[in-house]
């Protein structure tokens, strides 16, 4: 035997690392270069060429441990998948055109750590009709400058970013334009008040530490004209909001505080006129510049860029096949698709139109229509909505609906325009500022009309202004956003993101919980767990039978049995099925070396799939493979947890299986709170039904509840739209980091609390000091930033440990 | 005392060109990534430099 090799295949299964994506390789999978290098799949081979003969090693060197780069969908036929790019109209929509330059973006998924970032920088190398490549890291948005001069073509530059992993999305650049022009706002009207602030600083400690008369003047005058630009530029924001909550007829912080700051400068600016009493310029300013930049930062923690928006686009702009009079199919962008026109889809590729079946039969994946997550089979002549995915190569459909008119366009608009209103919130902190707002502003107007009548106007005025500053609610307007900000940065190291923070306080008025089954609660991957086989065929060429008849199926079963089957045959799986049938709901069958082979459901148990020989009528069962998809360990304990806190759980799937009855039954969940057979819009009215629903879901179809329920959490990122229309979700796969985010909340809604017992007392105590003109607006003025500093402190202090008390602590709580 | 005369519109003048740069800094910008250019600059890459900061 050749000694070498079996020295260098050794030391590459010892290694058992993939040299691309440093990934343990199963031993039957692994496959080997010429250099002797170990890899787990010809996808990461290829990349790895690809790498070495441009000379971007340097990649390996950028990577960090523990990322995944298999999860990497690399796709096959990439050549043809983004062939759409290179049409007119695609062209015209995507690219701009800059001095003879062509400007590209596409939104790019798949970016895992620097070493991408790097290796997208680096396109020039691969393709050298790219000029310039730049990637964004907070928006996954990459730019390619492409030189017209040069022969060019979008759809090599989409199949390589393709092929290194990178799956783009082409993205209209001025559709995002609003977004980040308004993000620059906020910057600049941050940046102003901070600068005003700064400098009027300067001015007015001279002028507490005594600055003499004409001095004093002269300072004022430069305050007024530097908190100028902040009142008329930078409050805006508060102006904004305090306008658009009179309109709706809500009261909000701003309401008080914008009245204070306008209030307070017109007041300062007539004592500075007459010469005599306080301003207050200094402290309008600092105010402003706080309240702005917790703001920003909340702003900035929660994760604004997965927004829903847009997701309509992810969708439809594609390539599709159309069939041409010649019966011959030619990719074209999908804009230039018209009703009633013949397309071709492909093995795995969303059916983005109403349809038609104009082929035989179909078999397609609906999980996104009607929560089924079995493949189905369709006749000729039966229509598909738009959204299911191909699960069979060469299907002809005929075009019936367009874009948003189909029933996915209509759900998807209806969740990118936010026109399916939430569960109306009851955030405690929300009532208590609420009822806060109204007793300021109230007492307010007694105060000045007490003047009137009393006709000492000037006093009254003053009063006025010391309330609203004492009662200023600076609790609410800046420590909230700083309890949520550090706290939605603390889940966010635990791989919890946030997208709206409001959702935050919501989660501990969960009364009810809705997860959906399929993903959630089990593992989401079947197994074989055992394997029997009847009569004398020998189990090797049982399986090598089993994984003929299942290959080319897409079910989870079958995935399993294959797997199962490459596992126990070491790879060597060379038998060719022939004229292969699907049976919905049942199986498949085919013939194998002339015998006729069919593998599918057991009649009584459902929970094993036989494998059978055809003699005639008669089946004769010839192995039996017995499938579990098993529950999360952590889901038990979840359970556990949110029972302890009083919260019904619901299940809510769109399958039909006694598996999810099961499942439910294993975790202790009532009958009544099951529920089977759930469409997206069951779904929706459940969520709807139900009082203060938190829904924890993971699929497509899950969307439209989750848009619906008080707070909804995604979990994993495989679904793109439960992702964008969901509040928080979970980046890991990890359901068990449901229960320290319950735990965050609590400490949330504590800290609040207190911060707001802190600020109701003090303002308490000042609002009756100033009415009976004990403090002066003066000393409101130092009072309120002491008051500011103890709810801080009341903020931050429970940050100290509090990962330790909502991960290490588990049973406590 | 008088020299305040002097010092007062010099602090003001310097306070006001930060402020322009600032927000020249922010139209062109150069805040709208704060994530990406800190992995950037750990490149160490000097065949291609294609760093300079694109106008949006």
């Amino acid at each position: 035997m050749d000694l070498e090799r079996v020295n260098s295949e050794q030391s590459a299964l010892e290694a058992h690392l993939c040299t691309h994506c440093a990934q343990a390789i199963a031993p039957n999978e692994i496959i080997i270069n010429q250099n002797q290098q170990a890899f787990c799949c010809h996808g990461c081979m290829s990349v790895h060429t690809l790498l070495l003969s441009n000379n971007l090693q340097d990649f390996y060197k950028y990577q960090e441990s523990g990322i995944n780069l298999r999860d990497r969908k690399a796709t096959t036929k990439t050549n043809e998948k983004y062939a759409y790019m290179d049409s007119e109209a695609f062209i015209k929509e995507f690219t701009t055109l800059e001095n003879g330059k062509l400007k590209i973006h596409f939104l790019l998924e798949g970016i895992h750590c620097m070493a991408c970032v790097w290796l997208i920088e680096r396109i020039p190398h691969l393709e050298n009709f790219v000029t310039q490549a730049s990637f964004n890291m907070g928006t996954n948005l990459a730019s390619f400058t492409i030189d017209t001069g040069l022969e060019y073509s979008v759809s090599k530059l989409a199949t390589t970013l393709d092929m290194l992993g990178y799956t783009p999305h082409p993205y209209d650049i001025n559709s995002g334009k609003e977004g980040r022009l308004s993000n620059r706002k906020d910057i600049l009207q941050i940046g102003v008040a901070a600068s005003a602030m700064s400098n009027i600083m300067i001015y007015a400690i001279s002028n507490y530490a005594g600055a003499t008369k004409e001095y004093a003047q002269v300072f004022d005058a430069i305050s007024l004209a530097l908190c100028l630009p902040v009142i008329l530029y930078s409050a805006r924001p508060i102006y904004k909001s305090c306008i658009s909550a009179f309109k709706l007829k809500t009261t909000s912080v701003d309401i008080p505080l914008a009245i204070a700051i306008v209030f307070g400068f017109i007041l300062s600016t007539i004592n500075f006129a007459k010469g005599t009493g306080p301003v207050y310029f200094d402290s309008i300013t600092t105010l402003i510049f706080l309240i702005l930049l917790s703001r920003y930062f909340v702003k900035m923690l929660t994760q604004k860029s997965m927004s829903t928006k847009g997701i309509s686009s992810l969708f439809f702009n594609t390539g599709i096949k159309r069939i041409d009079e010649k019966g011959g199919a030619k990719q074209v962008y999908s804009s230039e698709i018209k009703l009633g026109d013949s397309i071709e889809c492909s093995e795995d590729e969303r059916i983005i139109f109403d349809c038609t079946l104009l082929s035989d039969s179909a078999l397609i994946l609906n999980t996104i229509n009607t929560g089924e997550s079995t493949p189905i089979v369709m006749h000729k002549g039966e229509r598909i909505d738009a959204g299911a995915i191909c699960i069979e190569d060469g299907i002809r459909l005929k075009v019936e609906e367009i874009g948003m008119k189909t029933k996915l366009g209509r759900n998807l608009a209806a969740i990118e325009s936010n026109s399916i209103s939430k569960n109306p919130a009851t955030a405690w902190a929300q009532t208590i500022s609420k009822f806060f707002t109204i007793s300021i502003l109230g007492l307010s107007a007694i105060v000045l009309i007490m003047g009137f009548i009393q006709g000492n106007i000037t006093q009254a005025f003053e009063s006025v202004l010391a309330i609203l500053i004492v009662g200023c609610p600076c609790a609410f307007a800046i420590a909230t956003p700083i309890v949520i900000a550090t706290r939605i940065n603390k889940l966010k190291s635990l791989g919890i993101f946030v997208k709206n923070e409001a959702s935050l306080e919501e989660l501990n008025n969960t009364q009810n919980i809705i997860f959906d089954k399929t993903g959630t609660l089990t593992k989401g991957n079947f197994e074989v767990i055992s394997f029997k086989k009847f009569g004398d065929n020998n189990e090797a060429s049982l399986l090598a039978i089993a994984y003929a008849l299942e290959s080319g199926v897409q079910h989870p079963i079958a995935f399993a049995i294959k797997k199962y089957a490459k596992d126990k045959l070491k790879g060597d799986t060379n038998v060719l099925a022939h004229d292969k049938a699907f049976i919905a709901g049942s199986g498949v069958g085919a013939i194998i070396n002339n015998k006729k082979y069919f593998i599918g459901k057991t009649q009584n148990d459902k929970q094993q799939v036989g494998l059978y020989e055809e003699v005639g009528n008669n089946k004769e069962l010839l192995a039996l493979f017995r499938i579990e998809d098993s529950i999360r360990e952590e889901s038990k304990s979840l359970v556990n947890f949110l029972r302890n806190l009083a919260i019904n759980i619901h299940l809510s799937t769109g399958d039909n299986s006694s598996k999810a009855i099961e499942t439910a039954k294993e975790l202790g969940i009532p009958d009544s709170q099951i529920h089977i057979e759930q469409n997206p819009h069951q779904k929706l009215e459940l969520a709807k039904k139900l009082n203060n629903t938190t829904f924890i879901g993971d699929g497509d179809n899950d969307a439209l509840a989750m848009v619906k329920a008080n707070v909804s959490i995604a979990i994993g990122s495989r679904a793109d739209i439960a992702m964008r229309s969901c509040d928080i979700y979970l980046a890991n796969d990890d359901i068990a980091l449901i229960a320290p985010l319950f735990r965050v909340a609590r400490d949330v809604r504590k800290t609040l609390r207190r911060n707001i017992t802190f600020a109701i007392t003090y303002n308490i105590i000042g609002i009756g000091l100033a009415l009976f003109h004990i403090i002066t607006p003066l000393y409101a003025a130092i009072l309120m930033p002491i008051s500011s500093v103890t709810v801080l402190l009341s903020s931050l202090i429970p940050m100290l440990g509090l990962e330790k008390r909502i991960l290490n602590l588990k049973e406590k709580n | 005392m008088e020299v305040i005369i002097v010092l007062v519109p010099i602090a003001l003048l310097l306070g006001l060109g930060f402020l322009v740069i600032f927000i020249w800094a922010t139209k062109s910008g150069q805040y709208d990534d704060l994530d990406t250019p800190s992995v950037r600059v750990l490149f160490e890459d000097s065949v291609n430099n294609n760093k300079k900061e694109e106008k949006l």
